[in-house]
């Protein structure tokens, strides 16, 4: 039996705290986006939704089972639509109607409009209200008959039907027969029904000139909830997205200027990604006022499977998961303030040479190993790759005898006699533990070249463990003697490490 | 007028009334430090959680794992998917050395700020904590003031997080809001290598600072190895000062030398 749900949905805000720029404020005065809103986030609980006057149709037939029933269904809807407004600050009034064609759900739809606008305002008392009793306005093809119908004692939907159809043919013309026999679902019902594009991208003509990058935040918030319900309506995630502002034309510059922002994980909640581009547009110098913005949809993936639609504990836990504050988000907001460089993670590195031990790297390129998932991904040299992609990563080797600091690069030492002086004279403990890598251990390290010979091929060095005058120990080597032309003449210190 | 019965009553036991003569332990969430001995001067026996302990030290990059790894290390083994964070680490951690001491690597991130660029840090510092994938960050903010150290705990204690900061030891007179404050001085003694002042915590102040050995085993044995080596090299100089010691040849097997490296070469295969 097929399976009808009219939904209208009015706007209101408070007057005090209703910013004048904000998408709440805008939307109370247009409610054609309101319901365009509404329908793209309809479209995640069926394909068939249409827009009818001041209502949208949907025909949830196919999907009652999916989603466990109509109640549920409905109260699903409603929830979330109401959270979406809520979001932004907006108060959304949502009547709903259903029933088995889609004007008998419109038509109750506005008598139930009518009640409340009414007053009457007693739920349940008109939910079951009989088709026959409808009353004549909420048909809308009898609209512009209103008139004659109620002259001639038409008042309701059964009135009507009463008739002879040939004289209401005649009299009313036939558009009001064919509106009768598809409320009654004598003939199918044809709409217009909506499609979400494959791709979003809107453009926003903003009100002003903007000269300050953050200050188009406040344009990109009203495209991101645009683009809220477009991903709520495909039940999508985001991944990447482009934002492209448009600079005065009048200026000597290129006319546009763009910004790709891609998270690790599809994310349909989007305040993370808006403050992601609140921190690239901190670092944004515009050369010429802005006047519009368009944002588009790069990369968006599917979200949609049971567990989406009927809000089970797998949906909640992948939620929790991508939500607000878990681990791959902050890589990604540290990441985009202060720089990717400046956020790293570890890796193992095989060689025995202390620098090559470990490598830390960008971690948001190292994200995978880092937000939890079990196998981690390496970036490594390409010779590498070739060699053992499909390898476990080197296992860590772990050694108490080495410092826990590193030097990022040795330090190298005054001397004083034949020994080095780092704050003050040091005192020798340990060493020397004695390290070479020549020529045929360099061949597969990313430093060296295969042909060419880069700066210091070989290394072969001494190291010692010295206590300082403060305390500490300090990992101190020396370049061995004779090992190179330099070190022949006179030996070279460098520090290394510090045992803390 | 208070008649003395009233006064000389037992005040009652109430779990989050800390009396000032006493350590606070009560209602304190707290992790092993893994010295019993600094366990014990602490109010609750151990780091406490979710707030801010201050660590002021002369230099930075001398003391730091040895007084907090092992406590790390527990930590990451009860949740070992969650991640640890520094903020504006003075070098690079050196992953074998921290892996010794039972470290995870693959869960420690480390922040660099750009250089001269202290608010960033601080902002990092303060994002990391509220990270709900993240159990403890160690942060080096020389030029953070108190006003700060205010917000990082807050919120450090709004989101239950272990937090150290590491100072110069300037900052001991500025006032502070961490709960615990600690100075550390190396010291060169047989028994440990540190001494931990604390400056500040819920209990007496403590008068004697507290000795810690906090070398890994193997470190400590190479340590008393080679200085076993250096004395015996100076008694062999001046065999007159010392002839009881000369006794013992240092070839023969049981000459400390050989005990000591005997203990290394064991400990090397434990």
């Amino acid at each position: 039996m097929p399976c009808w749900i009219a939904l209208h949905i009015s706007i209101t805000t408070e007057p005090g705290q209703a910013v004048p720029q904000s998408a709440a404020a805008q939307w109370a005065q247009d409610p054609a986006a309101v319901q365009r809103l509404l329908a793209s986030m309809a479209l995640g609980f069926t394909p068939r939704v249409a827009l009818v006057d001041e209502a949208v149709l949907m025909d949830v037939t196919g999907s009652l089972r999916l989603f466990g029933g109509l109640a549920r269904l409905a109260e699903r809807l409603e929830q979330q639509v109401r959270q979406f407004f809520e979001e932004n600050q907006a108060a959304a009034h949502i009547t709903h109607a259903q029933a088995a064609t889609s004007l008998i759900a419109l038509g109750r739809l506005r008598l139930r409009l009518c009640l409340r606008l009414a007053g009457q305002n007693s739920p349940g008392a008109h939910t079951k209200t009989r088709v026959a009793d409808l009353p004549m306005h909420t048909l809308s093809a009898a609209r512009p008959h209103l008139d004659v119908l109620e002259r001639i004692g038409c008042r309701t939907w059964d009135d009507l039907l009463r008739l002879p159809r040939d004289g209401v043919a005649r009299r009313f013309g036939a558009e009001l027969l064919q509106a009768l026999d598809r409320a009654r679902g004598r003939t199918p019902d044809d709409y217009e029904w909506q499609v979400l594009p494959e791709h979003f991208e809107e453009k926003l003509e903003l009100n002003a000139l903007v000269t300050h990058a953050p200050a188009l935040m406040a344009g990109v918030e009203r495209l991101l909830v645009h683009l809220h319900a477009w991903l709520l309506g495909r039940q999508s995630g985001l991944c990447a997205l482009k934002l492209t502002w448009h600079l005065d034309p009048r200026r000597d510059v290129p006319p546009t200027g763009e910004l790709d922002i891609r998270t690790a994980q599809p994310a349909q909640d989007l305040r993370h990604v808006a403050r992601l581009i609140a921190e690239h547009l901190a670092q944004q110098k515009l050369p010429a006022p802005v006047h519009s913005l368009s944002l588009r949809s790069l990369v968006t993936e599917l979200l949609a499977d049971s567990a989406a639609a009927t809000r089970s504990l797998l949906m909640e836990a992948h939620r929790q998961h991508a939500g607000e504050g878990g681990a791959v988000e902050l890589i990604e907001r540290l990441s985009a303030r202060l720089g990717d460089a400046q956020v790293q993670a570890w890796q193992p590195g095989e060689d025995h040479r202390p620098e090559q031990m470990q490598r830390w790297v960008n971690a948001r390129l190292a994200m995978k190993s880092i937000a939890g998932s079990q196998r981690p991904l390496r970036a490594r040299g390409l010779k590498r790759l070739k060699n053992k992609a499909s390898e476990a990563p080197p296992a860590s080797r772990t050694e108490a005898l080495y410092p826990t600091w590193l030097l990022p690069e040795p330090l190298k030492l005054g001397t004083s006699g034949n020994s080095p002086v780092y704050q003050g004279k040091l005192t020798r403990l340990t060493g020397p533990q004695r390290l070479e890598a020549a020529e045929w251990l360099l061949a597969g390290s990313d430093t060296a070249p295969a042909a060419g010979m880069c700066e210091k091929p070989w290394t072969f060095r001494d190291y010692f463990i010295y206590r300082s005058q403060q305390g500490g120990l300090l990992w101190i080597y020396s370049e061995r003697l004779g090992a190179t032309p330099q070190g022949a003449s006179q030996r070279a210190w460098y520090l290394h490490g510090f045992f803390a | 007028m208070l008649s003395p019965t009233i006064a000389a009553r037992p005040l009652p036991d109430f779990a989050n009334v800390w009396r000032a003569g006493e350590l606070g332990s009560a209602s304190l969430q707290t992790v092993a430090t893994g010295y019993a001995a600094l366990d014990g001067v602490l109010p609750g026996g151990g780091w406490p959680q979710g707030a801010l302990v201050e660590v002021l030290q002369p230099q930075a990059g001398l003391h730091e794992w040895g007084l907090i790894a092992q406590a790390l290390a527990a930590v990451q083994a009860e949740a070992p998917a969650q991640l640890t964070v520094l903020v504006g680490a003075p070098y690079l951690p050196f992953g074998p050395a921290l892996g010794a001491r039972q470290l995870n690597m693959a869960r420690v991130l480390s922040i660099h700020g750009k250089p001269g660029d202290a608010p960033s840090l601080l902002w990092a510092t303060r994002e990391a904590l509220q990270c709900h994938d993240v159990h403890c960050v160690l942060a080096w903010l020389p030029d953070a003031r108190s006003a700060h150290l205010r917000r990082l705990q807050i919120a450090a204690h709004a989101h239950n997080k272990l937090l150290f900061v590491f100072r110069p030891p300037r900052a001991q007179h500025e006032s502070s809001p961490a709960p615990l404050r600690l100075l550390l001085e190396g010291t060169v003694q047989e028994a440990g290598n540190l001494l931990v002042h604390v400056l500040k915590r819920r209990g007496p102040p403590l008068a004697a600072p507290v000795l810690l050995d906090t070398r890994p085993a193997r470190l400590s044995a190479l340590l008393a190895a080679s200085r076993e080596r250096a004395r015996q090299k100076r008694e062999e100089l001046a065999p007159v000062l010392l002839p009881s010691r000369v006794s013992l040849p240092v070839t023969s097997p049981e000459s400390p030398i050989h005990a000591l490296l005997d203990r290394i070469a064991h400990l090397d295969h434990h």
